[in-house]
């Protein structure tokens, strides 16, 4: 019943949270809360979720512990996913609200939800059919998130995400509705399925391998698949990346592996060309996004093929054709989710902080900003692990056992070459700072300080080297006529720092703050207002807004002075929630949670197919 | 009697895909595209149950429903298949002759195959039993997914290429039916919602078409936005190492 109660609340906690927010003003508000508060519930119903050790029937014909008859099973897998998505999701849900308001979460927080829901449905299917349909319904989430853009090509983007997310997981449904009919053929030969006459079995299964290795790897995004993700990380918005990229493909991908290592490999039919053309094709596709991130110069982009660098890693386990890369292959799709996840947080908070998606232009930006440079770090031990981490066993068996002797060495060194990457990234932080970094205030400065220092009046002359970092931070603010904004995106425009909150604005702020015709206090309340929202507020007063910022300080409602309090020290929040998720994808890297464990348990896919040979 | 209706279904739901590909309106197309998907529930040996019907109806029917709105401020033609009418229902009606033959061939494997363990529902026991209801299934899959290719590889339009996911839909809800009969009514519904969910997400790439360019056309979707290379030309802060 727990299970039936997380699909309900996760369904109307989509529902609501877009009604609420397409309405803006107080609905939107309301709406935001409403969805924030179902992805807390839908994480503690999950946790809550029993495990049943058993699927078979009681004496009334029911399954207990399940959803219709024993066709959704809960298990410690899915808990474990629902868990740290939904709690990933919360704190990220905050982080694009501290930087772009209610408007940010307009799509972020009803696609989440629909997803979590696909996805709880997909891993606790009973059968692969209906675990494929759902995953290819979750897939369908990054349809509205793309929608939300305005930019002109955000249709196009949009028709090749539901062509992606339908035909992959169609061509996998075709597969395991052939592959039980093939197995029992196999069985039913006393010859066994090496002998010629089953070489018409054998030749279908290689076909189904590759099948589903091309949907797998084509739904990952993988190379030569990999231009729709960079054309998501273009037009998805602020915080919704890690969605888009790493969270949608996992359904699929687990319970294709569990096609694959549940019913096809029990048969070990000699298809060995087909794995070493897989093993092969996420060589090449690995090595090159490893490349491509290196030399890429936009922040997004380089993110986009770490994040298919290491999802597509997963193909390997259908390559290995092995029952036991069941458990590996899925605590590693867990483990790259959440460090990606991690991965996007950071990216977009130094994006917001630096006004630039440029690499180039980010030079210095490890010294005004050390919490997040050791986000940073955490994550870069997250994504490749310690030995005997949880993540690097991963590693290690889905490379080891997909194929063996050298080449399965070149296929470990070939999955560490993303790290040059991340080394560029902290090489340069630490060198000369551009001008993006230059005019930052320092990341913690303001931590503690009383809120009437706010108020107070600053000398125009003290610049960029201020020591209110507060104050600092109010000249690359936005600007205070949202009609100034140069673009209507949100969005930084690739590889220029050009955007609302860019330089164009940047010098009409800082102009503003220097002329003295102006008055200093109130150009000062122009700080915490958020980023210029996609939607018009049209219902409401937006409470951050300058002329009521004043008002704020002044109030004795703890919520408002909380939220209030919250803004002003934004910088050392977001850097501070960006380490939180570095945290916890380090601890799931590590293995705490007893990931390996519940990826590795018998899946209700698996259980399903053993038990109805469907 | 049955199985002949049952064949004809299936007859029609190609029917319907051919209307769904070649129609130049994509009104039309939109109303064959999802009565292909919602012919294909009911061509299962034995016949679904109610719930499972009304289901796949209120899918097809919601999600049809969604693109015909979207659709009111469309133009009237779209950009249908190159091979018009008459090459559509040719490819159509080879793919199905060639889906029928397959079928019977794969039937006879299996029960050469598997000979005494193919009992009643047991995966592929229908299609081993010769049963013409589980090859006009496979044949109209097979004749679907080819139908669906052209739109769903190379699309020129984004309304069509989402018809051709629900093409799609259709041919593996078939194929499933074929090999897996009795049909489970979870599936059903969870098919159902995929249809649904897919005519929502076509109804909505609809209107941003429509929104921002007047027209369905696919055009270079990947390309870089002109503004971005404008800007960057004017970029006033480089970094030094650029």
């Amino acid at each position: 019943m727990t299970l039936g109660a997380l699909l309900v609340v996760g369904a109307l906690g989509s529902a609501s949270s877009a009604w609420g927010l397409r309405r803006g003003g107080a609905a939107a508000r309301a709406g935001a809360m409403g969805g924030v508060l179902a992805l807390v519930l839908v994480a503690m119903l999950a946790a809550a979720s029993p495990t049943p050790g058993s699927v078979a029937p009681d004496g009334t014909g029911a399954v207990p512990g399940t959803l219709w008859n024993g066709a959704l099973v809960p298990s410690g897998y899915l808990r474990l996913v629902i868990v740290l998505w939904a709690a990933s999701s919360v704190v990220l849900a905050a982080i694009v609200w501290l930087l772009r308001g209610t408007g940010g979460l307009l799509a972020l927080l009803p696609a989440t939800l629909a997803a979590l829901v696909g996805a709880a449905v997909s891993l606790s299917a009973s059968t692969p059919v209906l675990g494929l349909v759902a995953a290819g319904a979750t897939g369908l989430a990054s349809v509205p998130v793309v929608l939300a853009s305005p930019r002109a090509a955000a249709g196009g983007i949009a028709a090749r995400e539901v062509r992606i997310a339908v035909a992959t997981a169609l061509v996998v449904v075709a597969v395991a509705s052939v592959a039980p009919v093939v197995a029992r053929l196999v069985l039913a030969n006393p010859d066994g399925v090496n002998s010629s006459s089953s070489s018409g079995e054998a030749a279908a299964i290689a076909f189904g391998l590759l099948a589903m290795a091309l949907a797998v790897a084509a739904r990952a995004g993988a190379i030569p698949w990999h231009v729709r993700v960079s054309a998501l990380t273009d037009v998805a918005p602020t915080g919704s990346q890690p969605l888009v990229i790493a969270w949608l493909p996992l359904p699929l991908a687990a319970v294709a592996v569990g096609v694959a290592s549940g019913v096809l490999a029990p048969l070990a039919p000699p298809v060995g060309s087909a794995q070493a053309l897989i093993v092969a094709a996420t060589l090449l596709a690995t090595l090159a996004a490893a490349l491509v991130a290196y030399l890429q110069d936009d922040l997004r982009h380089a993110i986009g093929y770490l994040t298919i660098a290491d999802v597509a890693l997963v193909v390997l386990a259908l390559a290995a054709l092995d029952p036991v890369v069941w458990g590996p292959a899925r605590a590693w799709l867990l483990t790259v989710a959440v460090t990606k996840t991690a991965l996007g947080a950071w990216s977009t908070v130094v994006e917001d902080r630096f006004q630039t998606r440029s690499i180039p232009e980010l030079r210095g930006w490890l010294r005004p900003s050390p919490v997040l440079g050791i986000a940073l770090v955490l994550i870069v031990v997250a994504t490749y692990g310690l030995p005997g981490w949880a993540v690097a066993s991963a590693r290690l068996d889905l490379t080891g056992r997909a194929a063996g002797g050298p080449w399965s060495a070149v296929l470990l060194l070939a999955s560490l070459l993303t790290l040059p990457a991340y080394l560029r990234w902290l090489w340069l932080g630490v060198g000369t700072r551009t001008s993006h970094v230059e005019r930052v205030g320092p990341e913690l400065g303001g931590v503690g300080r009383l809120p009437a220092r706010r108020v107070s009046l600053v000398p125009p002359g003290r610049g960029r080297r201020s020591d209110l970092p507060v104050e600092q931070e109010r000249t690359e603010g936005p600007p205070a006529d949202p009609a100034a904004t140069p673009t209507a995106t949100g969005d930084v425009r690739p590889g220029t720092g050009v955007g609302p909150r860019g330089r164009t604005t940047t010098r009409r702020a800082a102009s503003a703050v220097s002329s003295p015709k102006v008055p200093v206090a109130s150009a000062q309340l122009e700080l915490p207002a958020p980023g210029p929202d996609p939607v018009p507020e049209s219902g409401g007063a937006d409470p951050y807004a300058p002329r009521h910022l004043a008002r704020i300080t002044a109030r004795t409602d703890p919520t408002t002075r909380a939220a209030g309090a919250v803004r002003r020290h934004r910088t050392g929040v977001l850097s501070g929630a960006v380490l939180a998720l570095a945290l916890l994808a380090s601890l799931v890297a590590f293995g705490a949670l007893d990931v390996a464990g519940a990826a590795g348990e018998p899946g209700p896919t698996v259980a399903g197919v053993d038990a109805v040979g469907n | 009697m049955l199985t002949a209706i049952l064949v004809l279904v299936a007859v029609s739901a190609v029917a319907a895909g051919v209307i769904a590909v070649a129609a130049p309106n994509p009104r039309h197309a939109t109303v064959g595209a999802f009565g292909a998907v919602l012919l294909a529930a009911l061509v299962v040996d034995p016949l679904p149950s109610a719930a499972a019907v009304i289901a796949r109806l209120a899918g097809a029917a919601l999600g049809g429903w969604l693109v015909l709105i979207a659709l009111r401020e469309a133009p009237s033609t779209s950009a249908r298949s190159a091979l018009g009418w008459a090459g559509a229902a040719g490819v159509g009606a080879a793919a199905f002759a060639t889906g029928w033959l397959a079928a019977t061939a794969f039937g006879a494997t299996i029960a050469m195959g598997v000979g005494d363990g193919m009992v009643a529902g047991v995966p592929g026991a229908t299609l081993a039993s010769g049963s013409l209801v589980a090859r006009a299934a496979i044949a109209a899959a097979v004749a679907l997914a080819v139908l669906a290719a052209a739109p769903v590889i190379l699309p020129r339009d984004g309304h069509r290429l989402g018809l051709g996911a629900v093409l799609l839909i259709a041919a593996a809800s078939l194929l499933y039916n074929a090999l897996s009969s009795p049909t489970d009514p979870g599936l059903e519904l969870a098919f159902a919602v995929l249809v649904a969910l897919t005519g929502a997400s076509v109804a909505g790439i609809v209107t941003a078409m429509l929104r921002a360019g007047g027209d369905l056309v696919l055009r270079d979707a990947l390309a870089r936005d002109p503004a971005v290379r404008h800007r960057a030309a004017d970029d006033a802060h480089r970094g030094a190492d650029r």
